[in-house]
């Protein structure tokens, strides 16, 4: 971990180059008396100012509410970008501004249209597409026109800039009534970083990839991206009913009927289908019951039994018997939601059941059961094969040497949401997060070395913004054959996505 | 009561049980595998995931059996964004009317006869509240296994917990007539039983005339909603001796649970033998071949995961005899907190105490997993414990 540069008080510089800088945008905030009020906030950093860091926030907002005026969000990114490869000599932050904002606007319009135009052409050579491009254009020309017509908005939005720019010079020491500035960063990241909308960060901190290979990008995202939260397992097999010939009546909630032309009904609702059974889907729900019923069919599973959340001794007793490290988890959970893992003394399990109180589950039954060290994988069963396998990791980041937690938190998270199913799953700075940081000395303002993995939570879950790898084309036959026998041992089970812990997904199970 | 009511049907036809948390049943012949029939709170497997979703997703439930031509009490489903449509229906329909939860438990948790604005938004209020069993799903004797989730909460300005502005409500029109629960198994209709008196504790009698349309119409309702093996259809009629012909009905409840504790009230003896009835069915569905139903059963039972086996086992002595099973219980593995045992006697009895032992209710202490294969029968004076 890098430390923060401490202020140097000394000197006012000649001029600033920025190292880097950041724009977020808030959610509608509280009008709490006596708090501070904002919904923007600029974030720069240098190493040749007298600040090293310096925030400022400001309520921007336009005559229908506390929000921020989304049409001028795009000029707030674009003079980020621009300011984060610019010089700005002393005394000069007002024209610099300036000037880039005229730049700005003046390439603006051409460039966003091109790219939004390009983008939807890629993923459909259909030739539907070029008559729907044409009031698709109508409108985003609309659209420019009224962010720029914005005036006040965009006055106050330069405000900020301007305020962050010249407090960092060292040439205004107090702030204006419109915005706030500050130097503590780890207060303003723990305020906000829950509430952060939009954001934005130059330099771009890389883009994540796994042993050099980039994360994948899928091609229709663009037509999925607008479905409601859950909606695209719905939407991916109601595809594959139409693909196959069938009706399709689609109905409220990511359900649809699709019926052939016998008039066979089959009926879905996200990822639940008519492949399986209600009680199955009840077995597989409770932990300690789907763990009851693999041992006897004779299935690796761990160690582990159930306790009343608030039976802290035997909870205790029981870990000492079965030795550390444990995991505990919710018996009827989902998400990953009170999951705890790798909790390797009596300290731990105290903290462990603390934050298990805590959470939405935590008045329910525990399983307490032995950590399987190793790596945590999502194996698809549908019927008697194998159709997906994928290697979960924990929410984490990968320090850049440059960016600072929330930095690559936030990054992330904006990648999360061009996927539709990723989108409201997102990494949380929560309390799991926090344990996380705290077990290794970092906090959202710190900056992790470059190429050190930190992690966020405490289950692999992509619920709680985990990532998932493909591995099916390398997974062990052996693997494929157990989850196969895991996947037939509760009844009624058509399909299902089970869970294992592996040492070596391409090596022989034992 | 679903569950324990088929546990015994299952106990009586001399099938190997596994009983696993959340009344999930596993039944298999002896010496075959048991899980060849499984059921869920008595709802056999036949029954699939998503159809039992549907049944309790009532804005679905309501769509399909409108799309069907079957009649629903005039009704809206709102979060608390939609305030305006809540508005527009009430001064169009006008009260009274009923809340329910849009998602959930069948019969819906309803507060009905809402009869003022102020009566509704402190309904809503109320129905918002998110109680301990929405959040201890893994513990709860209410909430069905195969519920869909109602984490989402968050604290309302008094400290309760509530539901998130997205969850959905379902506000219908208050109907009048004759209240009627018809069951239906395996495409065929069962038994009809009446609502007879507005009291406190629910009354219910058995329907001797029904006409053939109200029968027609559960079976209809219960096939709109693909993949219910069983369903349980609250009917609103006029007079439902009369065809429909001329008298309006509405189709006020669709429970993928069949709820035999309505029928076992309106009659002891005809609950059973509807268990019975959804066994047969799986078993048929599942081609398994079933004895006749035995009066006295004997088991060997196998408790898991009792956290104090040493204390269970003087009351499960006491408990056992005095319902008249006899046999012996002894400790086992303390780690696994296992007691295992010999009960015999009637398979309703039997069912009754594993069924407790499960759920916590009489012992205090709950198993996680309950084997109990069939063994012949032996002399036995009483119940006794090592």
């Amino acid at each position: 971990m890098q430390p923060l540069k401490p202020c140097d008080d000394s000197v006012a510089a000649t001029s600033i180059r920025l190292s880097t800088i950041r724009a977020m945008t808030f959610r509608p905030p509280e009008l709490t008396a006596g708090e501070p009020q904002a919904n923007f906030a600029i974030h720069v950093q240098s190493v040749d100012s007298r600040f090293s860091h310096v925030i400022a926030e400001a309520l921007i907002t336009h005559d229908k509410g506390l929000r921020f005026p989304a049409q001028i969000w795009p000029v707030a990114e674009e003079l980020c970008r621009h300011l984060g490869k610019t010089q700005i000599p002393a005394g000069s932050v007002h024209s610099v501004l300036s000037d880039a904002l005229i730049e700005i606007c003046e390439t603006f319009e051409q460039d966003e249209q091109d790219e939004l135009i390009r983008s939807l052409r890629d993923v459909s050579t259909d030739r539907s597409w070029t008559r729907l491009l044409s009031p698709f254009r109508w409108a985003l020309g609309k659209r420019m026109r009224r962010r720029l017509s914005n005036d006040e908005a965009l006055h106050k939005l330069l405000g900020v800039f301007a305020a962050a720019l010249t407090r960092l010079e060292g040439t205004v020491e107090t702030d204006s009534d419109d915005v706030t500035t500050t130097t503590d960063v780890e207060d303003f990241y723990e305020r906000w970083i829950g509430e952060v909308d939009r954001s934005v960060c130059f330099p771009e901190p890389p883009l994540p990839c796994l042993e050099g290979k980039p994360a994948n990008v899928y091609g229709d995202a663009a037509f999925v991206r607008n479905h409601p939260k859950d909606a695209t397992k719905g939407h991916l097999v109601e595809r594959e009913a139409l693909a196959y010939g069938l009706a399709v009546l689609r109905l409220p909630n990511g359900s649809f009927i699709a019926t052939d032309r016998a008039g066979t009904r089959l009926n879905f609702k996200w990822s639940r289908s008519p492949a399986s059974s209600g009680v199955s889907l009840a077995l597989c729900n409770h932990k300690e019951a789907t763990r009851a019923r693999l041992a006897r069919c004779g299935l690796p599973v761990a160690s582990g039994r159930i306790f009343s959340s608030d039976d802290g001794d035997r909870i205790a007793a029981h870990a000492e018997r079965i030795g550390y490290p444990v995991v505990c988890k919710p018996a009827a959970g989902v998400r990953g939601i009170g999951v705890i893992t790798n909790i390797r003394n009596r300290a731990e399990l105290d903290r462990a059941l603390q934050l298990y109180g805590k959470s939405p589950l935590g008045s329910d039954d525990l399983l307490l059961e032995t950590h399987v060290p190793g790596d945590d994988y999502r194996i698809v069963v549908v019927g008697d094969k194998v159709v997906s396998a994928v290697c979960r990791r924990t929410a984490s980041i990968v320090g850049t040497g440059d960016h600072n937690v929330a930095d690559l938190i936030l990054h992330k998270n904006r990648l999360r949401a061009h996927n539709p199913h990723l989108r409201l799953r997102l990494i949380q700075f929560d309390d799991a997060a926090r344990y996380q940081l705290d077990s290794v000395d970092l906090t959202l303002a710190s900056v992790p070395e470059k190429g050190q993995w930190v992690y966020l939570a405490n289950s692999n879950n992509i619920s709680r913004g985990g990532d998932s790898i493909e591995v099916l084309d390398d997974l062990h036959p052996s693997i494929e054959r157990v989850a196969v026998r895991a996947a037939q041992a509760i009844p009624g089970l058509g399909f299902c996505g089970l869970d294992l812990i592996l040492q070596d997904h391409t090596a022989m199970s034992r | 009561m679903d569950g324990y009511l088929v546990h015994s049907a299952v106990l009586a036809r001399r099938l190997d049980v596994l009983l696993l948390p959340r009344q999930v049943l596993l039944a298999g012949p002896t010496g075959d595998e048991v899980g060849v029939l499984s059921f869920v709170h008595g709802v056999p497997e036949a029954s699939t995931v998503v159809g039992v979703t549907y049944a309790q997703d009532k804005r679905l439930r309501r769509k399909l059996l409108n799309l069907a031509g079957l009649s629903t009490p005039p009704g809206i489903t709102f979060s608390s964004r939609g305030e305006m449509s809540l508005q527009r229906f009430i001064s169009r329909h006008g009260f009274p009317v009923v809340l329910k939860e849009a998602i959930g438990e069948n019969p819906s948790p309803k507060i009905d006869k809402i009869s003022s604005d102020q009566e509704l938004l402190s309904a809503i209020s109320r129905m918002k509240r998110r109680s301990e069993d929405h959040l201890s799903p893994a513990r709860s004797l209410v909430t069905s296994a195969y519920a869909e989730n109602s984490l989402n909460v968050h604290e309302d300005e008094q400290g309760h917990r509530v539901a998130a502005p997205g969850a959905r409500l379902l506000v219908e029109k208050h109907v009048s007539g004759r209240y009627i629960r018809c069951l239906v198994c395996g495409g065929r209709f069962l038994a009809a039983i009446e609502k007879t008196a507005a009291t406190p504790e629910e009354t219910w009698m058995l329907v001797e005339r029904l006409h053939d349309d109200f029968k027609d119409v559960a079976l209809r309702a219960t096939m709109e909603i693909p993949g219910l093996a069983v369903a349980s259809v609250d009917l609103v009629v006029g007079d439902p001796t009369l065809c429909r012909e001329g008298q309006a009905y509405f189709v006020v409840e669709l429970c993928e649970r069949p709820r035999l504790e309505s029928y076992l009230i309106a009659s002891p003896a005809l609950a059973p033998s509807l268990a019975d009835r959804f066994l047969c069915h799986q078993a048929e569905q599942s081609s398994v071949r079933l004895q006749t139903p035995a009066d006295v059963v004997a088991t060997f039972m196998r408790a898991e995961s009792l956290t104090e086996p040493q204390l269970l086992l003087p009351v499960l002595r006491d408990t056992c005899n005095a319902l008249g099973i006899v046999g012996f219980a002894r400790p086992g593995d303390q780690t696994s907190g296992i007691v295992e045992g010999h009960l015999q006697g009637k398979p309703s009895t039997i069912a009754r105490v594993i069924e407790a032992l499960m759920s916590g209710t009489h012992f205090g202490q709950r198993a996680m997993a309950i084997e109990a294969a069939q063994t012949p029968l032996e002399s036995y004076a009483d119940f006794t414990v090592a």
